[in-house]
């Protein structure tokens, strides 16, 4: 048997019964890892961006970065008390698949899974995956501002993500202490949870279910919801008007000049309606 | 007390369920391997198109039985998602059970507005409900029609027959939001997110992000749908789909609401910010301050009969926002309908199959 990588005061009473407090560190470990590569791979992406766009202009420049390292390290703090409820589960999880013979427990890591949490809040807007890879940077001129501004949309974008996957993570970390009581530990325990894993998995989701949805109607919620909004529309509009910039200096429609030209469509569009009716009315008028 | 933890698998019905399990795996393989997409077809009755303009288009159902209701009826749906839902499948479709019934159908497709619709406006829709009511009558030779309208289009529908009240026979609603604050009168959990959610945004916010897009995009009001279910978007893919994947039936019933599902058009512009302005936040249509082309939408103005369906479980459109219209129209001959189900559930839900049809076919044709 390999060595725990959980603590002795964790490990599961007896291999037969799972030990839902006791056993989620391992599981934990492996994303806390994970989230501490994630921290450090956007700070030296957020580093050398900066160094690249703002190199002689930083002291004009440089954003306001105190908000995004407030939220990254409120993050890390829920991830750390999230890791710790969640591992204890993994682990008797992981014992029971072992004793069923892997049924239909080998999707469960996955729901408990908190990088899979992540996936499931929505991205509004992909094109800032398209922004890691680097806008192609010919003149560093005139147009600083503009890609001051893309970039303080990308760090507020970032601060707001973060922000919102701080409340999110603490809405599943609740979720996941009021499912564990309900199991029937501690004080609870002549209501202990006796079942099959399909209905373990069914409590688990409503549990889940429940609280994501009280969740959603807090104002915490809302305010974080409208301030990601907010950051993933400035993003666009601040890629817009540099997206312009270029497109003006080598003669490509600008997505105003297009729109422009949409505009006055709709309105011909809707003359020719109103003259076609007028015509009708005036047909059926003189019969 | 010590803390003791004794929760517990019983190992019995874990075996049983890893047996089954196994089996659905093998079944759920094969049929993967075996059907394509082209095996996974919606909206397959048939119709012909019968009028066209700009990116909006007009079909005629080919009847299925003797016509018993004399005067036809237009489906309109709305711009969020497409009307396709109301004939998902052979044995779930509203439209097959109106024609058995005799309607003789209508359905107007809006068609895929994009970023060069960003100016297109409620008006526009009106305008084009009223062309596609003019094509009907003059096929028909009549002066009046049936609307039927579903959700945002049963908005459009009410919006016409208030300001065209003397083209509309009669009118039914179904899963359709008239007091967009009325969600505040249901303490029913998760229901109503989205008048929720669009009155926490400012004015500012729905101007700057259709300015942004160009279009209310398809892809977030999906975010924003998957959001009212949290744990059933994420256990779509894996515990929803092992209760079918051995099914080949129940498997297609499956991938076939995919397909309606994963065709989001995008909400043209202009036309967004007054439903998520004029209409979420500010609730203008049931206060009377609703205008469309400078004219006052009246409820008042609405003198023909109606007959409004809604979804007793309806999460998305809370029955409150729809019963709202009771008391408002002009007509005396106002009715209700609410049936089991949720959004989508009463249309292709088992259930509402029976009831849904029959209930518009006979009150359209007592009405006729």
């Amino acid at each position: 048997m390999e060595k725990s990588a959980v603590p002795p005061e964790s490990r599961p009473d007896s291999a037969d019964i799972p030990n839902a407090f006791g056993a989620m560190q391992a599981f934990g470990d492996m994303w806390a890892r994970s989230s501490q590569a994630f921290f450090e791979g956007q700070q030296k992406w957020l580093g050398d961006l900066a160094k690249a766009t703002l190199d002689e202009q930083k002291a004009a420049f440089q954003p306001d970065m105190s908000g995004f390292k407030a939220a990254q390290e409120a993050y890390s703090t829920a991830v750390t008390n999230a890791m710790n409820m969640s591992s204890a589960l993994m682990k008797s999880f992981g014992a029971a698949q072992a004793a069923t013979g892997k049924a239909e427990t080998s999707f469960l890591p996955k729901i408990f899974d908190p990088q899979a949490w992540w996936v499931s809040t929505p991205d509004f807007d992909g094109s800032v995956v398209r922004l890691q890879e680097g806008p192609q940077l010919a003149d560093i001129g005139q147009i600083e501002r503009k890609f001051a501004a893309v970039y303080s949309a990308m760090v507020a974008l970032r601060q707001r993500s973060l922000e919102h996957q701080l409340l999110m993570t603490n809405a599943w970390t609740d979720a996941a202490n009021k499912f564990m009581t309900r199991l029937g530990t501690g004080r609870d325990a002549s209501n202990a949870f006796t079942g099959s894993w399909r209905e373990l998995t069914s409590r688990w989701i409503q549990i889940a279910n429940d609280e994501l949805i009280a969740t959603q109607r807090t104002e915490a919620y809302l305010t974080s919801q409208r301030n990601l909004l907010k950051a993933t529309t400035d993003l666009r509009l601040a890629q817009q008007e540099l997206a312009a910039f270029y497109s003006e200096m080598f003669g490509v429609p600008t997505r105003a000049e297009i729109d422009d030209v949409h505009k006055t469509l709709t309105n011909l569009r809707r003359e020719v309606r109103a003259l076609k009716r007028a015509i009708r009315g005036n047909e059926g008028a003189h019969g | 007390m010590a803390e003791t933890n004794t929760f517990a698998i019983d190992p019995v019905r874990a075996f049983a369920e890893a047996k089954g399990f196994g089996e659905r795996l093998a079944q759920g393989t094969k049929l993967f391997g075996e059907i394509k997409d082209e095996d996974v077809q919606i909206a397959t009755t048939p119709k012909d198109q019968i009028w066209h303009q700009d990116k909006v288009t007009l079909y005629h159902y080919r009847p299925l039985t003797e016509r018993k209701v004399r005067t036809p009826v237009l489906i309109a749906y709305g711009l969020v998602g497409r009307y396709t839902m109301v004939d998902l499948q052979e044995d779930r479709s509203l439209v097959r059970n109106l024609l058995n019934l005799g309607v003789d159908l209508y359905v107007v497709d809006w068609g895929n507005p994009n970023r060069a619709d960003r100016y297109v406006t409620l008006e526009d829709y009106d305008d084009y409900v009223d062309e596609c009511v003019n094509v009907i009558a003059a096929r028909h030779g009549i002066g009046r029609i049936n609307l039927l309208g579903i959700c945002e289009g049963g908005v459009f529908t009410t919006c016409y027959a208030a300001l065209h009240p003397e083209k509309v026979q009669s009118m039914v609603l179904t899963i359709t939001p008239i007091d967009f604050h009325a969600d505040k009168l249901s303490d029913r959990p998760g229901h109503g997110f989205i008048n929720v959610w669009t009155r926490s945004l400012e004015a500012e916010d729905v101007d700057r992000m259709i300015d942004a897009y160009g279009v209310l995009p398809g892809e977030l009001m999906g975010s924003v749908f998957s959001m009212m279910t949290p744990m059933r978007s994420m256990t779509k893919y894996n515990l929803d789909l092992l209760d079918v994947v051995d099914d080949r039936k129940k498997f297609l019933n499956f991938l076939r609401m995919e397909k309606w599902i994963a065709d989001r058009p995008h909400h043209p512009g202009e036309a967004a910010k007054q439903w998520l302005k004029d209409l979420y936040q500010e609730n203008k249509l049931v206060e009377g301050r609703f205008e469309l082309g400078g004219r006052v939408v009246d409820l008042r103005h609405i003198t023909c009969p109606v007959l409004n369906v809604y979804a007793k479980d309806d999460h998305i459109i809370p029955p409150a926002t729809s019963q709202a219209l009771g008391g408002k129209v002009g007509s005396s001959d106002y009715s209700e309908l609410g049936l089991p189900g949720g959004h989508v559930g009463v249309f292709v839900g088992g259930k509402a199959q029976a009831l849904l049809g029959s209930g518009i076919a006979d009150w359209l044709a007592a009405r006729d």
